[in-house]
């Protein structure tokens, strides 16, 4: 090889690589980074949604926004949806994903299944959910006043709307973030448990010290696209009552369906970019506590322990 | 690969991209003789599905889609939505009276209507549509008038009335009247007189000349004291409603398992009650209105300007809204007249309404129409108010203290500003 040829090959290897991973950053800087900053300029002028531009208001989309006790109610609901979808989603699912992986017969059938209400679109399964949680003729509450109790007010009480619409974002997610924890469980080292088995471990005591530490990387992972999602909620509670928009003493509005409100029904696209910019932070927030959680597990390295208890 | 087969591999890519590239393009804008395919945006309940098909028929070559939206709100929203976009709006957009003036707010966004058209339809139907400078924008669709609907079955179970003169002399009145019939039909029953107290207060705001938004822009919806005794009787009456706003998934239930005694009525609403109670062979009704006669809503269609069909648009938007086939409208789903000609047509006052045990719509909406004396004003906010005083009057049927929710509602309304 000629020492042009080596000298051309190294350039090669020096510029390939950026070469292959350009396309990503040019599509970030197109459809994540510009629009970031477009809505942080947008949020600083005082902008109509369909005249336009008004000016230069400086913070004071900001101020009003966090002057608005809706834009805290919200905040709180985003919250609570988010903690009653996401706590019992995670444990349903690893569950799910723990009975997926012993030998079930017909395991592709099962494992299908589970992901099939992910496949439904999310508005026609609001419709239904919505039939189950209606009022006065819904399935649910007509099913409390034939045994005799009291019927539930989905559209009244705050809990109860919240704990409805977590319901549609179960049923949602919980197949999909099973088959990913049990990819994860299958890439567990059978080594592992053949040896918790023959130290007299039950299924139990496996799956706890086992399977457990170490798919715990992938239940980081899980929990934070969950953490994105959840803040960002808004298909199941906009549909929840399309009449309403989120209850009439703001039981079940979330910060993406406030964002919305004030855009798009109120025309200020201004105040709306400055929400989406405090729900950017919010989450941001959360991302870097995940972030600092997953470095406290990391050096607290399951594969030492594991077994040998 | 060989070295000429190098060399030409990019070439070869550029040519084949450049290919799909003006295969797009040819694709989007070939319309040269080909047909061309309208849509149109509605809400509720228009009556069009059979004119359409006959727009069809009479004009081969150009197809309709129709898309609905649930309810108004609905409709506004996405319209909001598709103009801030600048495309993804129909070719024809049905526009609610309540949101109209937040569309006129950028009238250079919806073309102009015909010059010869503007004596189609009544003065104000036509001047809420025209802008600063004289032209009018949109095509008027229907007047909405108000009467009282009413549960024949229930109202039998009572000992009332259920012959529709009969049930109008009783009705007739005031509010306070209007309550005092229910509380007794309430207390006999046990079943509720009305469906919300929402829709109570929402009938005595469209009966106000100014309610939320002065002609000056002003927001009032706080200091009028119009709106505040509208609230307060509206909050009076929760003893006797049932809980189920107007368009919310228990209020399209119960319209058919006779949940309520009476329905306010707008002209259009005849449809709605139809299509959401369809196997109901119990509502009626009557030509009545507490207090004084009201209209509540009426459409129009607009083009938008980002239409790529304009000419083709107005043809339909004029078609469907001449007089002939709003009074085709009008037996179909109750979407009664707002055009000149078509209320003075014999055809009108002659139509009447199986569903409603046939009952002579086409006379009882032509006499409560003539009996209004009152066109609302609305403001650009005014349709953003309304679903905060909903909001309002909602909350204390779901138990918050009136005067708490009042405080609340004032709150909203500052933060419009």
């Amino acid at each position: 090889m000629t020492e042009r040829s080596i000298r051309r090959n190294r350039l090669d290897q020096a510029i390939t690589p950026y070469a292959f991973i350009t396309p990503y950053f040019l599509l970030f800087a197109l459809i994540g980074a510009f629009p970031l900053l477009f809505t942080l300029w947008v949020s600083l002028r005082d902008w109509d949604l369909i005249g336009g531009d008004g000016g230069f208001v400086g913070l004071q989309n900001f101020v009003d926004v966090l002057g608005e006790p809706t834009f805290w109610v919200a905040l709180r609901n985003t919250a609570s949806i988010f903690l009653l979808s996401v706590i019992p989603q995670l444990i349903l699912a690893t569950a799910i994903a723990y009975a997926l992986s012993t030998n079930l017969r017909a395991k592709t059938f099962w494992r299908m299944g589970v992901l099939l209400p992910y496949v439904l679109a999310p508005v026609a399964v609001t419709l239904v959910f919505n039939d189950l949680f209606g009022d006065s003729f819904g399935l649910i509450n007509q099913g409390l006043q034939a045994i005799g109790l009291p019927s539930v007010a989905w559209h009244e009480n705050t809990i109860a709307s919240h704990l409805a619409i977590a319901t549609m974002v179960n049923f949602r997610w919980t197949g999909y973030n099973a088959l990913i924890l049990l990819a994860a469980m299958q890439a567990v080292p059978h080594d592992y448990v053949e040896a918790a088995r023959l130290d007299g471990a039950g299924p139990l005591r496996t799956f706890f010290s086992i399977t457990l530490p170490q798919i715990r990387p992938t239940m980081i992972f899980v929990v934070v696209t969950a953490t994105i999602g959840g803040l960002q909620i808004f298909d199941e509670p906009q549909l929840f009552s399309i009449h309403d928009r989120g209850g009439p003493d703001n039981q079940w509005v979330t910060l993406t369906m406030y964002l919305y409100n004030i855009g798009w029904t109120q025309l200020n696209l201004g105040r709306a970019s400055a929400i989406a910019w405090l729900l950017f932070v919010v989450i941001v927030g959360v991302g870097l506590l995940n972030f600092s959680l997953t470095r406290m597990l990391r050096r607290d390295t399951p594969t030492s322990r594991g077994a040998v208890r | 690969m060989n070295r000429i087969g190098k060399a030409f591999a990019p070439i070869a890519v550029i040519a084949l991209t450049a290919g799909v590239l003006t295969g797009c393009s040819t694709a989007g804008g070939g319309t040269d003789g080909g047909d061309v395919e309208l849509t149109l945006s509605t809400f509720g309940e228009f009556g069009y599905e059979d004119l359409l098909t006959q727009f069809e028929d009479e004009n081969p070559g150009i197809t309709v889609t129709q898309r609905v939206d649930v309810n108004g709100d609905a409709a506004r929203d996405a319209t909001n939505t598709y103009l801030a976009a600048g495309s993804g709006l129909a070719d024809v957009v049905a526009v609610e009276s309540g949101w109209l003036a937040q569309m006129m707010q950028y009238p250079d966004k919806w073309t102009p209507v015909a010059d010869d058209l503007a004596d189609r339809w009544l003065e104000w139907k036509s001047a809420a549509a025209t802008d600063a400078d004289g032209v009018i924008r949109m095509y008027g669709v229907d007047a909405a008038p108000v009467g009282i609907c009413y549960n024949r079955d229930l109202f039998a179970n009572a000992g009332l009335p259920t012959d529709r003169a009969e049930v109008a002399t009783l009705l007739t009145g005031d509010w306070a009247h209007f309550f005092d019939v229910g509380r007794d039909f309430t207390t006999k029953t046990g079943v509720p007189w009305i469906n919300a107290s929402s829709a109570v207060g929402q009938a005595q705001v469209q009966g106000l000349e100014i309610a939320f938004q002065d002609r000056d822009g002003e927001v009032v919806a706080t200091t009028n004291p119009d709106v505040k005794a509208a609230y307060d009787l509206a909050v009076s009456a929760i003893d006797v409603t049932a809980n189920m706003a107007t368009f919310g998934e228990d209020w399209t239930k119960g319209l058919g398992q006779s949940s309520f005694a009476t329905q306010i009525c707008p002209s259009w609403m005849l449809g709605i009650i139809k299509s959401s109670a369809p196997d109901s062979t119990s509502w009626d009704v009557a030509e009545v209105f507490p207090g004084a006669g009201i209209s509540w809503g009426g459409s129009y269609l607009a083009v938008p300007t980002q239409s790529e069909h304009p000419e083709e648009a107005q043809k339909l938007a004029d078609w469907l809204t001449a007089p002939e086939q709003q009074l085709a409208a009008f037996k179909a789903v109750g979407s009664f007249p707002s055009q000149v000609e078509a209320l003075a047509d014999d055809a009108l006052r002659a139509t009447s309404e199986p569903f409603f045990q046939n009952a002579a719509t086409g006379e009882i909406f032509s006499n409560l129409g003539t009996a209004i004396d009152v066109r609302p004003y609305n403001g650009p906010l005014s349709s953003q108010i309304m679903v905060f005083f909903n909001d309002a009057l909602n909350r204390v049927e779901a138990g918050t203290d009136p005067a708490a929710s009042w405080s609340q509602f004032e709150s909203d309304v500052d933060s419009l500003s």
